[in-house]
């Protein structure tokens, strides 16, 4: 299996050596014999140069000296110090020096950050996930709330989270507003539902034609349902659109269909659909997907169900809708529901992209619609005699009804939409605390009680009960209703500490913390009935649950939560794409984006549920795209909007670094940036993030006269320039840049490319470990083989700060060790590092362990 | 009634013991005694642009020293003293975004593909000063709400660079201001009275954690303390402020129920309302979007002024020159005769040093040069002479323009806000000030 015995070993032997009190001793002789040379002649008690005095200055960083070290540190490192007129250093003493200092200062930073607190807050994204669990509903309140902080190389910081009172009130406001939409009063009929199906013309329109300018629009305000008498055929590569006079931006919605999958009118059989429901506030960017359908082999009409939150389909315009608007444009204003048949279309040509419409045609009313209706109300001819199409498309007579001839296609019988939608009325939300469908005030404090022991994740004490029962008389009290006391009592038990943070000591804490880091919920009653059942939760009993809790589909919330920390969607939401030197973004941008971003974490979801081994993240066969991203990709014949596993393409191949999410994150916006890419190679991939640069870079000469004149310099270039002017820089940069260099033939977007704007021919070519790298493919080969050790350290150390909430110090490198060495004996399967950590020391202690001196 | 929640709170806190909370003294309450004359900012936007050239050009020429303008701003020459106009600036991130996607970075600077933005310019000041009104700051738009992104309906964006719904309810801010109706009190005083009872309830748990955690001191435990003891002064604040009677005004005059239908009307109550908000000292910083890039119903204002054509079509046509650049010419017409209007009653009311207008900025303009250009805004700066600024005066700073950040990095600090940066700023306009 392993095919470096050695290299593991030898690990061992560095952390052997760094703690070893031999080798700390004669660091320290070492220190201070190059203070004395360098710096006490000018720096003691009689000369003070700069008010600074380096001879008392103690070889252990405390807190007395920590600036001061700082200080010496940053002149040397800049080369200020020792100045010109004195003694000069070598480069050798001055690179051991400089590195024991740092790592004094780094460890000395750690341990003050160190100070384990009993309690760990839950992260906005746990608190929304709570609050969806407790509360049953589908609202994500994370973006309300204040931004958690974010760690540059993608570690947890859970440990550091804390909040204000500006974060109490935004949490608090947040919760109402939850609170009034998922307990709404308790009227027989559901408030402002909207409910589309059969004959509505005042809620609905439909589109059947470019509705981009004046004069061509065609919008159908007849007065019947439109599938009454024109059966709504959707052949492959077409869609279907209504637009709906309703655009609220917040509740869920239900959209059912009734389809039928047609054979080819030649004869043909039955094929698979593959259908795309997409919904969207606006108009304007209509691709925004519910969820992909498989349209199955059967004949007769077939029901589907969609579920969603309007959250999740915001539009880029949300203007209120005024019913007798009929200015240029007002349909854009309405909520669209788009259905796309995304099988292969043969022997047409697929109109062009324009704007933020996809290559693909609409069903246009034509001879049946004329038939159907007669005389066409509402409808205003094209007056370019575009009918029916896309923008710029190609003319002429509709495609579908040729289409139909030689490809399967389905119709849709039926649609119907609603919003709010719930499970249930009276909604979830308000179930518990119902007795015979009413909310009685005798019965509720109990019921509350219930609701305060799953919130607060542990049985309550009697004191506890007392305390909930006042809660909710005092609101009865303040002659609040009982819905609205219920609300306020339901508000008060979740902006509790005992909610809002988590405590490390007992068997519930630990099933709590387990069930937060693979959920990023609370725990359900199998998990608590264990903490009751058990005194000890020995390590098999942790494992069973591990392998349920990965099954449950709240394990998407873990997948989702690591892979935007660790990828880093943070910044990748920052970087916008510059239209100008990606033009075929300016419309798509939105849409792409989010494909970029799912392929991340539908990767992951992959390895992790096919339980693949976790090299795969340096380089696999297969891709997972859609068919956007395989657009995107040039991959051929993905004809679905489901993310699915295909061959990786040969020029990319797989793995992360061939993910554009990665490409573009580390761009900026324009070009692709090779240092960021080289930072996130060694953060990330390798978990070994280069150190900060010192303040106040000098910045690197300009290129002398050749250089200038010979064009733009390329990184490569650059990166040459330091070596040559020996600058400092150069120390640190020569183990960052080539790695990003090395993917330098991908531009910021993702894609292959020869050259790059303004700077000339692609400089790819980089020698790491004296081996010539030429590009991507090389660079991952390489990390395959020369780097597989170091990638195991880097995932497990990122996989062990995600379980534990905080990063990883040099205490834990025992602990790194030992996870890593099984990691791989497991062939690198991540479910299994997983259940290490969870039943290792660290992790089941939590922050009750001893910090080791 | 308020009064019986306040010694109800303070005698549960002394009573209870243990944690020693000591209220503090507001600041609120310090504008009663201490005085200070307001340092006030009135931020207004015109969506598309204005028509910039020939009789009905937007931009005054300076004739001897002194501005002169065209049709469209004739109203404003009586004030040509207190006016200053900037050209050449822009938000440089700004300049390849959509034709019709810079209004929400118009007051923040913000690129306009991020997510979240930036903090507006309003929200800084208010951030600053805020506390020291009854209203830290007004968000005003005809068009109301928060619009879409790039097109929003809003100028105002809070510290954590969330959108500001701006409000389009006349009747809803006199309530607000001046309205001292008991019924409106009571949902305010119902609301405030349940806030402070979940955190006494909260409190509680606070102590018995505590209690639990023994000598595990727990700093987060004390952080989360903390910030419930912020959100109690908050409460206090306005609890304080609702107990201050509400500045008595006339509601005569105020056309209080204008719409769209009617738009110089509802214009004219909205200033009337800033006016008086200004006046009364009940807030110092209004942002006020005047026509948003996406706007519905006040698109149509032109073809309601009889000009033949929605806004976003004037300002189209308006490249064509001739006869459409005069009618968005008579748009901008109508928008000026209504401010200058505000402006004039700010110069004419006199207060404790030299009058509102002397202590007040107007910064009036457009993110779009003509429609679909994001670079040289026009920009017009009133008033303000007492906060250090110098009027009268065309500044063109060219191809070589800092970032419109800069001038707003100037006036927040005129408006006694230090700051060292905004967005994108890389120093201050020094040219504007005296």
């Amino acid at each position: 299996m392993n095919r470096f015995p050695g290299v593991h070993f030898i690990l061992l032997l560095i952390a052997y050596v760094a703690f070893s009190p031999d080798a700390a001793v004669s660091a320290d002789k070492d220190r201070v014999a190059f203070l004395k040379t360098y710096c006490v002649k000018c720096h003691n008690t009689e000369k003070h140069k700069g008010d600074v005095r380096l001879d008392q200055l103690a070889l252990r960083v405390t807190g007395d000296n920590h600036e001061l070290w700082k200080k010496v540190v940053h002149n040397i490192q800049r080369g200020d110090m020792p100045p010109e007129d004195a003694k000069q250093t070598t480069t050798e003493e001055r690179r051991e020096f400089l590195s024991e200092a740092i790592q004094l200062l780094t460890r000395y930073e750690e341990d003050a950050k160190g100070v384990r607190d009993p309690l760990v807050r839950l992260t906005n994204n746990q608190i929304a996930h709570s609050l969806q669990d407790l509360l049953q509903t589908h609202e994500h309140i994370a973006d309300q709330l204040i931004g958690d902080p974010i760690d540059k190389h993608g570690f947890s910081r859970q440990a550091e989270l804390d909040l204000s009172g500006s974060y109490l009130q935004l949490y608090t406001e947040a919760l109402e507003q939850i609170l009034d939409r998922a307990m709404p009063p308790m009227k027989p009929v559901r408030p402002g539902l909207f409910l589309i199906a059969g004959n509505d013309w005042e809620r609905c329109h439909w589109a059947g034609d470019n509705y981009l300018y004046v004069g061509h629009r065609r919008l159908y305000e007849g007065p019947k349902w439109i599938g009454d008498d024109f059966e709504i055929p959707i052949p492959p590569k077409h869609e279907y659109r209504m637009f709906l006079r309703e655009n609220r931006s917040k509740g869920r919605f239900r959209i059912r269909l009734t389809l039928r999958n047609e054979p080819p009118e030649n004869g043909q059989p039955r094929t698979p659909q593959e259908i795309g429901v997409y919904m969207d506030q606006s108009g304007r960017h209509p691709y925004k997907l519910v969820d992909p359908i498989t349209v199955p082999v059967k004949a007769g009409p077939q029901e589907f169900e969609l579920f969603g939150t309007l959250e999740d389909h915001l539009g880029v315009v949300s203007d209120p809708i005024v019913a007798a608007d009929r200015s240029p444009g007002y349909w854009l204003k309405f909520r669209t529901l788009t259905i796309v048949n995304h099988n292969r279309l043969e022997g047409f040509p697929l109109p062009a992209r324009f704007m933020w419409t996809e290559p693909i045609y609409l069903v246009r009313p034509d001879e049946q619609w004329i038939k159907a209706f007669g005389h066409t109300p509402g409808l205003i001819p094209s007056a370019n005699g575009n009918n029916g199409t896309h923008g710029n498309e190609a003319k002429g007579p509709a495609v579908y009804p040729e289409a139909m001839k030689t490809h399967g296609y389905v119709v849709i019988e039926k649609v119907e939409f609603e919003t709010p939608f719930f499970e249930s009325w009276p909604p979830p939300a308000v179930q518990p605390f119902l007795t015979a469908g009413k909310l009685d005030g005798k019965e509720i404090p109990g019921r509350l009680k219930v609701f305060a022991a799953k919130a607060w994740r542990r049985q309550l004490s009697a004191a506890d009960a007392i305390h909930v029962e006042s809660i909710w008389a005092e609101e009865i009290a303040a002659g609040s209703s009982e819905l609205e006391a219920l609300r306020s009592s339901i508000v008060t038990i979740l902006s509790d500490p005992r909610f809002l943070y988590l405590r490390q000591s007992n068997n519930y804490d630990l099933i709590c913390r387990l069930s937060y880091f693979l959920w990023s919920g609370p725990p359900d009653a199998i998990l608590t009935a264990l903490a009751d059942e058990y005194d000890h939760l020995d390590d098999s009993l942790i494992e069973q649950q591990v392998d349920r809790l990965l099954t449950d589909k709240r394990a998407r919330r873990f997948i989702e939560d690591f892979v935007a920390q660790w990828v880093d969607f943070t910044r990748f939401d920052q970087i916008a794409i510059d239209p100008n030197y990606y033009p075929a973004f300016k419309d798509r941008g939105l849409r792409i984006r989010e494909y970029m971003k799912q392929e991340c974490a539908e990767f992951f979801a992959h390895v992790l549920r096919q339980d693949l081994s976790c090299l795969s993240f340096l380089e696999s066969d297969f891709v997972l795209v859609n068919e956007t991203l395989a657009e995107h990709y040039g991959i051929a014949d993905v004809f679905t909007p489901r993310f699915v596993p295909v061959a990786a393409p040969a020029h990319r191949g797989g793995g992360v670094l061939a993910q554009a999410a990665i490409m573009l994150a580390q761009s900026n916006g324009q070009d692709a940036h090779a240092v960021n890419r080289g930072v996130w190679i060694r953060s990330r991939l390798l978990g070994d993030p280069p150190s900060d640069p010192p303040p106040d870079v000098p910045s690197l000469p300009e290129p002398s006269g050749d250089a200038k004149t010979s064009g733009p310099v390329s990184v490569k270039q650059r990166l040459d320039l330091h070596l040559k002017a020996g600058t400092t820089c150069y120390d640190c940069h020569k183990d960052i840049d080539p790695w990003g260099i090395a993917t330098e033939g991908f531009d910021a977007v993702g894609l292959l490319r020869t050259t790059i704007q303004k700077a000339g021919p692609v400089v790819k070519k980089i020698v790491i470990d004296k081996q010539e790298i030429d590009g991507l493919l090389p660079l991952k080969q390489f990390l395959l083989t020369h780097r597989q050790e170091q990638f195991a350290q880097g995932f497990t150390r990122h996989m062990l700060s995600f379980a534990l909430g905080r990063p990883i110090t040099y205490r834990d490198e025992q602990t790194v060790l030992a996870l890593q060495t099984e990691f791989k004996e497991s062939g690198y399967k991540m479910r299994s590092l997983i259940k290490s950590i969870v039943t290792s020391t660290v992790y089941r202690q939590g922050s009750q362990a001893k910090i080791p001196e | 009634m308020a009064k019986r929640i306040q010694i109800h709170r303070r005698t549960f806190l002394r009573g209870t013991g243990g944690v020693a909370l000591s209220l503090p003294l507001f600041e609120c309450m310090a504008s009663d005694t201490e005085v200070e004359t307001p340092k006030r900012l009135l931020a207004l936007y015109v969506g598309h642009g204005f028509a910039l050239h020939g009789d009905w050009g937007w931009y005054p020429t300076l004739v001897e020293g002194q501005l002169r303008f065209g049709k469209s701003m004739e109203a404003f020459t009586p004030l040509a003293k207190r006016i200053t106009v900037l050209q050449g600036l822009e938000h440089p991130q700004c300049v390849s975004a959509g034709g019709h996607s810079t209004a929400d970075s118009f007051l923040t600077g913000s690129n306009p593909a991020a997510a979240v933005k930036s903090p507006s310019l309003d929200q800084i000041a208010a951030t600053a000063h805020g506390h020291k009104t009854r209203y830290p700051s007004l968000v005003l738009g005809n068009e109301g709400g928060l619009g879409g992104e790039g097109r929003s309906n809003t100028l105002s964006y809070n510290q954590f660079g969330r959108g500001i719904p701006a409000t389009n309810n006349l009747r809803g801010l006199y309530d607000a201001m001046f309205n001292s109706d008991p019924t409106l009190q009571k949902d305010q005083h119902t609301r405030l009275s349940r806030e402070q009872r979940r955190v006494d309830r909260v409190l509680e748990s606070y102590r018995e954690i505590k209690r639990q955690l023994g000598r595990d001191d727990s700093q987060k435990l004390e952080h989360y303390m903390q910030a419930l003891r912020d959100v109690e002064k908050d409460i206090e604040r306005l609890e304080l402020w609702m107990d201050k009677p509400k500045p008595q005004v006339t509601a005569a005059g105020l056309a209080l129920d204008a719409t769209v239908k009617d738009p110089a009307t509802f214009i004219r109550t909205m200033y009337n309302l800033i006016y008086l908000a200004f006046q009364t000292d009940s807030t110092r910083y209004a942002s006020y979007m005047l026509q948003s890039m996406n706007s519905s119903a006040w698109d149509n204002v032109p073809i309601q002024l009889g000009l033949g054509g929605t806004h976003h079509i004037l300002a189209h046509n308006a490249v064509q020159g001739g006869e459409n650049l005069v009618a968005l010419g008579k748009y901008d017409k109508f928008q000026a005769d209504l401010l200058a209007e505000l402006i004039t009653k700010l110069a004419d009311t006199p207060e404790v040093e030299g009058t509102m207008l002397d202590n007040t900025i107007v910064l009036y303009g457009s993110s779009n040069s003509q429609t679909h250009v994001n670079t040289d805004y026009p920009l017009m700066l009133v008033g303000g002479e007492k906060l250090g600024l110098r009027q009268g005066a065309v500044h063109d700073f060219g191809k070589q323009a800092p970032p419109l950040s800069n001038l707003y990095l100037t006036l927040l600090n005129a408006l006694n806000v230090p700051a060292a940066q905004f967005s994108d700023s890389s120093g201050t306009l020094a040219e504007i000030m005296a």
